[in-house]
């Protein structure tokens, strides 16, 4: 009965709803062309440059050989053929790995911080967020300084005292080991953040009826968590799948492919992009799986626990066992963010790689190297210039689609908020290969030039903007266009004079942003490149897999202060909430 | 400045299900005040909009000055309108001093910077803000920035003033106070005024006429005193001031008055308008009709002698509330409950009271 009378009243509030899309459309053209221009033309950039390579992939993909029909056994021998069924098990036994020991490191510390009475929960939470800004890439080198085989420092001082370390550095499980003190802090964020918002007084109802402290935790803590617990999960184990940087250098040498090194494998030599379009078909797979799940599992029960009394929130005293959890968290930090980075800074001082830690052996040697060199400056200079376009055309493309969709009616508004934020999510390779697709073929064919990596940054990044553009937008009450409106200005002078103005905050903060991802970005600048388009990134791989990893250091600190100088720029510009991004 | 005549001829909105606006047919004069009332999403802020161009019709249509600006079928944007508005929120830019904020009309009319400067000043001194010109809307009361907001809408010389809650972020005092200062404007610059408010004294203040909006549709539009005192409608009669609504049937009629049977003890005799008070139209009565009626509660007399004889009651107190300068009282009489404002010496402390409705007291509703 009550479906009856729903499914056509739906229908026809879709239908009116559409009409009366159109009908603005209709009269935006008629009587503003100019915002007309604006509004359309960016949906169509938007569309272009995302919708198009996304769905270009996920048609190749399926197409992987020209002739022959399209079966799954084509496909399974397709896979066997490239190699890729050992780098789908790799990637999936390294993502699941890691995603398990980040676990294990970020709950405890996780709860720690957010309900217990342990000192320096600040310092923990800087220091973990810190983490996060250091590459993957960058990380990397530190470890094979420290784990490396032969001249490894810490191999080294581990053999002189008759132990052995329990797994090379140079394997799925030394990756495993990386990866995991790299992207825990995305469980731990998730997590503290939930738990901050949790209300107290359901764990003190379990403390009235007399549950211990861990069974209060085991039964009421964690099963509220879950939610925030999952999407943490998923954020681990989707970023442990894209990530390219650190499985390359150690793959490199553990001679073992995961999904990302092998499409980089078939972007180089020789070129084979119908086949790295079906290597990326696994990842673009798990994206959709994840956002699905995201959406419908855990979008409904987000907030069940969050009940406004965020400040009443007691800490849980943990009397003495505070130091251990101290002590506990203090060494994740060390291992994760103090001891690759001072490894880095001290490496790029060394005269010789491998040679002991001592004053004859400092030099600046390997900064005057990078500051002679005509590559290193091409490649700032191409840094430079990408990511300050990338990030300026991120920010008014994503003005320009969040103002349609926020402000107007006009039908498609949930597909344009879809494509803009649906890069976010996909692993830059998987979008690299969809650029390519479609960028080496003309009229397109930009590929070899800086242009493909531009728009590879744009593609990427424009989530960012998104996200941050439609938070100012909202709190924007439309009253403030629309006092400017009544008094006469057109709507691009009120952009100009009033909306621009007033989105700028958070504008400022998702240009810097991107401005810095991009200008350390590896991914796509490393499938895209060819000499002469380098960047800052992909000299400092270049470097390291020629074997001269002082100049890689010394490039990589820099890279690091450039990193830490724009995250404290953020900071400063949209106060503090930055690490949720 | 040249005012302009506000027609409303049909004028509807939906949005999905909802209608918020409903065939609304309103014509504002020119240099008159009219005030929207109503309860919460009654479509208040929806017609305003209309108006403004922020919102376009489903059907109707709008003409300011004779020209049409809005059908179905075409709208003229917001900026070619020549109107001024004034927000519930001040919608006060925080990015640009009170003076820029007051400029920014002028500024896009083009004029030159002298003029824009005493202009500016000019508004400000209206709205009595002399010498506050430099200041950010940060720096500013709540009172200051609706100030700066009236001074920008109406420094460009609108044809047409539209103000939607002005007053309903201030506090009680002030609020008082602007709704005075407001409406002194008003007539001073003999300004074309559509205001919304679900505030019913505001709306006595600000309007030379008072729309009461019920559900999208208007239930009546008349000068304060008439819908206080001739309702057309319960809704209009319960929505401003106090009333107790009566049901009865015409028994009875001669000589102006009918006789009327309610649920009180005894048929009640009431005074009919004729001559100065007509009828509302509509409202033929004839022997048999239901009815409803209307009776304020601070004309019924209760205790003290009976005038006449005729609509004296007796009822026992069912509630008795000292207010300081009367009781409220509730008595009930037959099978109604009849509410009553008696003053604080004629309170006898009895539980059973004479009430007396003098026959002027009572309004026959039209519907
Ligand atoms: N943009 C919109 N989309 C959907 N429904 C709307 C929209 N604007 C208004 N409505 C609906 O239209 C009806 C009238 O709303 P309107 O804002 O005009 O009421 P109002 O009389 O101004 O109320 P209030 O006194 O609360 O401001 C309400 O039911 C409201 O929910
Ligand atoms: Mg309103």
């Amino acid at each position: 009965m009550a479906d009856d009378s729903l499914a056509p009243s739906l229908v026809g509030r879709l239908v009116r709803r559409a009409a009366s899309g159109v009908s603005e459309l209709r009269h935006t053209l008629r009587n503003e062309p100019i915002k007309f221009a604006i509004l359309i033309g960016a949906a169509i950039l938007l569309a272009t440059l995302v919708g198009w390579p996304l769905g270009t992939l996920f048609w190749k993909g399926f197409q992987v050989k020209g002739d022959g029909p399209l079966t799954l056994d084509n496909y399974i021998s397709v896979f066997q053929e490239g190699g890729l069924i050992d780098a789908l098990e790799n990637s999936l036994y390294i993502s699941t790995w890691t995603t398990l020991f980040s676990l294990i490191l970020a709950v405890p510390m996780a709860w720690a911080v957010a309900r217990t009475d342990m000192p320096f929960k600040t310092l923990i939470t800087a220091a973990s967020a810190a983490t996060f800004v250091v590459p993957s890439f960058i990380v990397v080198i530190s470890w094979i300084f420290l784990l490396g085989p032969n001249e490894g420092g810490i191999t080294l001082f581990l053999e002189s005292i008759g132990l052995k370390l329990p797994f090379r550095i140079f394997s799925r499980e030394g990756l495993i080991f990386v990866l995991t003190f790299h992207l825990y802090p995305l469980i731990f964020h998730t997590l503290t953040s939930a738990m901050a918002n949790m209300d107290a007084s359901y764990e003190e109802a379990a403390g009235a009826v007399g549950a211990g402290k861990l069974r209060t935790l085991w039964s009421i803590t964690l099963p509220l968590m879950l939610p925030a617990l999952v999407s943490g999960v998923i954020l681990v184990f989707l970023d442990s799948l894209a990530l390219f940087g650190a499985p390359r250098a150690i793959g490199l040498s553990g001679r073992f492919h995961v999904l990302t090194t092998k499409i980089y494998v078939l972007f180089k030599h020789p070129p084979r992009f119908e086949l790295a379009a079906a290597a990326a078909l696994p990842l673009m797979a798990f994206t959709v799986v994840a956002l699905w799940l995201q959406k419908n599992i855990l979008g409904r029960k987000r907030f069940t626990t969050v009940s406004g009394r965020a400040g009443a929130v007691r800490p849980i005293e943990l009397g003495r066992w505070k130091w251990a959890m101290l002590a506990f968290c203090l060494a994740v930090v060390f291992v994760s963010l103090a001891l690759p980075v001072s490894t880095l800074v001290v490496s790029s001082f060394l005269s010789s790689w491998g040679e002991p830690i001592s004053w004859e052996n400092l030099t600046v040697e390997s900064y005057a190297i990078i500051a002679d060199s005509p590559d290193v400056y091409s490649a700032v200079s191409n840094g430079l210039r990408l990511s300050f376009s990338a990030a300026t055309v991120c920010v008014l493309l994503a003005v320009a689609i969040v103002w349609l969709v926020e402000r107007t009616e006009i039908p498609g508004r949930g597909l344009l908020s879809f494509l803009a934020m649906v890069p976010f999510a996909f692993p830059s390779v998987a979008l690299a290969v969809g650029l390519i697709l479609i960028f080496i073929h003309p009229p397109f064919d930009i590929y070899g030039t800086l242009w493909i990596i531009f728009v590879g940054y744009v593609v990427k990044r424009i989530a960012f903007a998104y996200i941050f553009a439609r938070n100012a937008l909202k709190q924007l009450a439309p009253e403030m266009e629309e006092a400017a409106r009544v008094l006469g200005a057109g709507w691009l002078r009120t952009m100009g004079e009033i909306t621009l103005p007033l989105l700028k905050g958070g504008l400022a903060a998702a240009w810097v942003l991107i401005f810095s991802i991009s200008l350390r970005e590896l991914t796509m600048s490393i499938l895209f490149y060819l000499p002469g388009t380098e960047t800052m990134a992909v000299i400092v791989f270049n470097y390291f897999e020629d074997g001269t990893f002082e100049v890689a250091s010394a490039i990589s600190v820099v890279i690091l202060l450039i990193s830490f100088v724009s995250v404290y720029l953020v900071k400063s510009i949209i106060g503090k909430g930055v690490q949720e991004i | 400045m040249t005012q302009a005549k506000l027609e409303l001829r049909g004028l509807s909105k939906n949005f999905d299900d909802v209608t918020a606006v409903d065939a609304v047919n309103l014509t504002v004069e020119t240099g008159e005040s009219v005030v929207l009332l109503g309860p919460s999403g009654c479509g208040k802020t929806t017609t305003l909009r209309l108006v403004a161009g922020f919102v376009r019709p489903n059907g109707g249509e709008i003409f300011i000055d004779g020209e049409q600006v809005a059908s179905a079928m075409e709208t003229l944007p917001t900026e070619k309108r020549g109107i001024g508005m004034v927000f519930q929120n001040y919608a006060v830019w925080p990015h640009k001093t009170v003076d820029a904020n007051i400029a920014f009309g002028l500024r896009i009319k083009g004029l030159p910077r002298r003029d824009v400067t005493a202009l500016t000043a000019k508004a400000l001194s209206l709205v009595k803000m002399d010498g506050l010109g430099g200041r950010y809307p940060s720096e500013l009361s709540g009172g200051q920035q609706q100030r700066v907001a009236l001074a920008r809408a109406l420094v460009v010389e609108p044809t047409l003033l539209l103000l939607d809650e002005p007053l309903s972020n201030l506090d009680a005092s002030l609020r008082e106070e602007m709704r005075f200062e407001i409406r002194d404007l008003q007539r001073r610059l003999n300004l074309t005024m559509l205001y919304v408010t679900h505030d019913q004294q505001e709306a006595m203040v600000v309007a030379d006429r008072v729309v009461v909006m019920n559900s999208g549709r208007m239930d009546q539009a008349a000068p304060p005193e008439d819908i206080y005192r001739r309702p057309r409608t319960r809704f209009v009669a319960s929505f401003v001031g106090q009333a107790n609504l009566i049901e009865g049937r015409v028994e009875k009629m001669s000589d102006g008055r009918a006789t009327i049977r309610t649920g009180m003890d005894r048929t009640g005799v009431v005074a009919l308008p004729g001559g100065a008070t007509p009828l509302p139209e509509g409202a033929a009565l004839e022997v048999g009709r239901e009815v409803g009626l209307i009776v304020r509660p601070e004309d019924v007399t209760v205790g003290g002698p009976g005038g006449d004889g005729v609509n004296e009651f007796s009822g026992s107190v069912l509630r008795r509330v000292f207010l300081g300068t009367s009781y409220d009282m509730t008595v009930k009489i037959g099978d109604v409950e009849l509410r009553c404002q008696a003053p604080k010496n004629a309170s006898p402390a009895d539980n059973t009271v004479n009430v007396h409705i003098p026959a002027e007291a009572w309004w026959i509703l039209e519907e």
